[in-house]
């Protein structure tokens, strides 16, 4: 299913396509960018409060670790989990219940391919909303644990944020966008493909639900372990 | 033109029949699971195990998925519980196989919408009303409506309809009726095939044709 509907992502040069794409990304990424926000900067209050009991006030260190736990793995697992908890669960159901309804067979017989118009935006908007909340979740993270650090700690708050721009290369960088698109497209795929195979019975949506939940999880943590086996070791 | 040709399917040992350009054909079927399968088998979404089924002159499985879907965009499906997208309002329902396949957005193809409404009886504030409600808030007869004028919005050139007048009071079919005469009034070549189980509603249609299932066959 994802082979096919990265195949048909031309799909989005069509008007109703692209307005499914438009409400898709409204829904998992602006509405949850509030939620992702507010639990990046408590991750990074915690994270900065717990480098400094352990290790004390070292503004070149909190730089390193909000770096390396924010950026390089916490941003883009849990912005990855949100999107699975919110969208995920909305995504199959609908699909599910499209199916079941006769929706899908309806789309065929207007001659509008099914893979077109619900799979290929849906992976598409999803993945660019994983991949924005990201970028929210670790840029809340490192402003709200500086802030703590240098409102509670005393840690002067330019000299940290010199600090994380230096620890911070390219390469972080590149990794944690290759792990949101990855999440983004793992999360959609399952998804989709948990909610497309439901068939005539109503009393498989929540099945599907739950295992497209499941399997996204899994997905995720596994690619998670994979990208971060690559890069950094 | 739609035909069948020797068609065997799960629940039919011979579908043959045809409904010529301008004729209007009805099929009564003995179940409403069989007259499910027939419309599905011939809109292309179960391809029968032998025989041949053609719209328009072309084959509907031959082709592969791709020519099938582009087949479809010149028939029109009038589904009996209306083949509603849920997530999408009444106008956006009626407009997207336009939008989809010609690219005209939705505000651009109201004003030829309500026109056809109002050859349902649906007029001025009713008819605007209509357009903007969702399908799970719509009646047997509006959700019917909707796949009516859906369907014709892209003036095809065979409509295949499930049941359109089955159940409803005689208003509400009349209205559907005088919808459906009103386009083939302007298009006086499409080939129209209504599929039903009961029989007494089929006369809303006015067929020049009708042909009953006995047993697993329909056949002149």
């Amino acid at each position: 299913m994802l082979r096919d509907a990265l195949g048909r992502m031309g799909a989005l040069r069509r008007g109703p396509v692209r307005e499914v794409f438009r409400r898709q990304v409204y829904f998992t990424g602006i509405q949850a960018v509030g939620v992702t926000a507010a639990v990046g900067a408590a991750i990074g209050v915690v994270t900065i409060t717990q480098v400094a009991n352990i290790v004390g006030v070292n503004a070149v260190l909190t730089g390193r670790v909000l770096v390396w736990i924010v950026v390089r793995e916490l941003g883009p697992l849990l912005a990855a989990i949100f999107v699975v908890a919110r969208s995920s669960t909305a995504v199959a159901a609908e699909l599910a219940s499209m199916n079941v309804g006769g929706e899908v067979r309806a789309l065929r017989a207007m001659g509008i391919d099914p893979m077109s118009y619900l799979i290929a935006p849906r992976i598409a908007a999803v993945t660019l909303s994983v991949f924005i909340l990201t970028f929210y979740f670790q840029v809340a993270a490192v402003f709200g644990g500086l802030s703590i650090a240098s409102l509670v700690l005393r840690a002067p708050f330019l000299a940290q944020l010199r600090n994380i721009f230096s620890a911070l290369g390219l390469f972080e960088i590149g990794v944690s966008i290759a792990k949101g698109l990855v999440f983004g497209v793992v999360i959609a795929a399952s998804a989709c493909h948990h909610g497309m195979r439901v068939r005539t019975s109503i009393t498989e949506v929540p099945q599907v639900t739950t295992a497209a939940v499941m399997q996204s999880l899994l997905l995720i943590v596994a690619a998670d372990a994979a990208i971060t086996l690559v890069s950094f070791v | 033109m739609i035909e069948c040709r020797g068609v065997r399917t799960e629940g039919f040992d011979d579908l043959t029949f045809s409904a010529g350009p301008g004729e209007v054909t009805a099929l009564i079927t003995s179940s409403d699971d069989e007259r499910r399968e027939l419309i599905e088998t011939l809109l292309g979404l179960c391809p029968p195990r032998s025989g041949e089924v053609l719209i328009m002159g072309e084959d509907v499985y031959r082709g592969g998925e791709a020519a099938t879907l582009r087949l479809m965009e010149r028939v029109g499906a009038v589904w009996s519980g209306g083949g509603a997208i849920s997530n999408l309002n009444v106008c956006e329902n009626i407009t997207l196989p336009l939008w989809y396949h010609r690219g005209a957005p939705p505000a651009a193809a109201e004003e030829g919408v309500l026109a056809m409404l109002a050859e349902a009886g649906l007029r001025d504030g009713p008819a605007r009303e209509f357009l903007l409600s969702r399908p799970g808030e719509l009646a047997e007869h509006d959700l019917r409506l909707l796949s009516l004028a859906r369907a014709i919005l892209m003036e095809p050139g065979a409509l295949v309809c499930e049941s359109v007048f089955e159940g409803l009071a005689p208003g509400p079919a009349g209205a559907l009726a005088r919808m459906l005469d009103g386009y083939l009034a302007g298009h006086a070549g499409c080939a129209v095939l209504h599929i039903s189980s009961d029989e007494a509603s089929l006369a809303f249609a006015r067929p020049g044709m009708t042909l009953r299932q006995r047993g697993r066959e329909i056949r002149p």
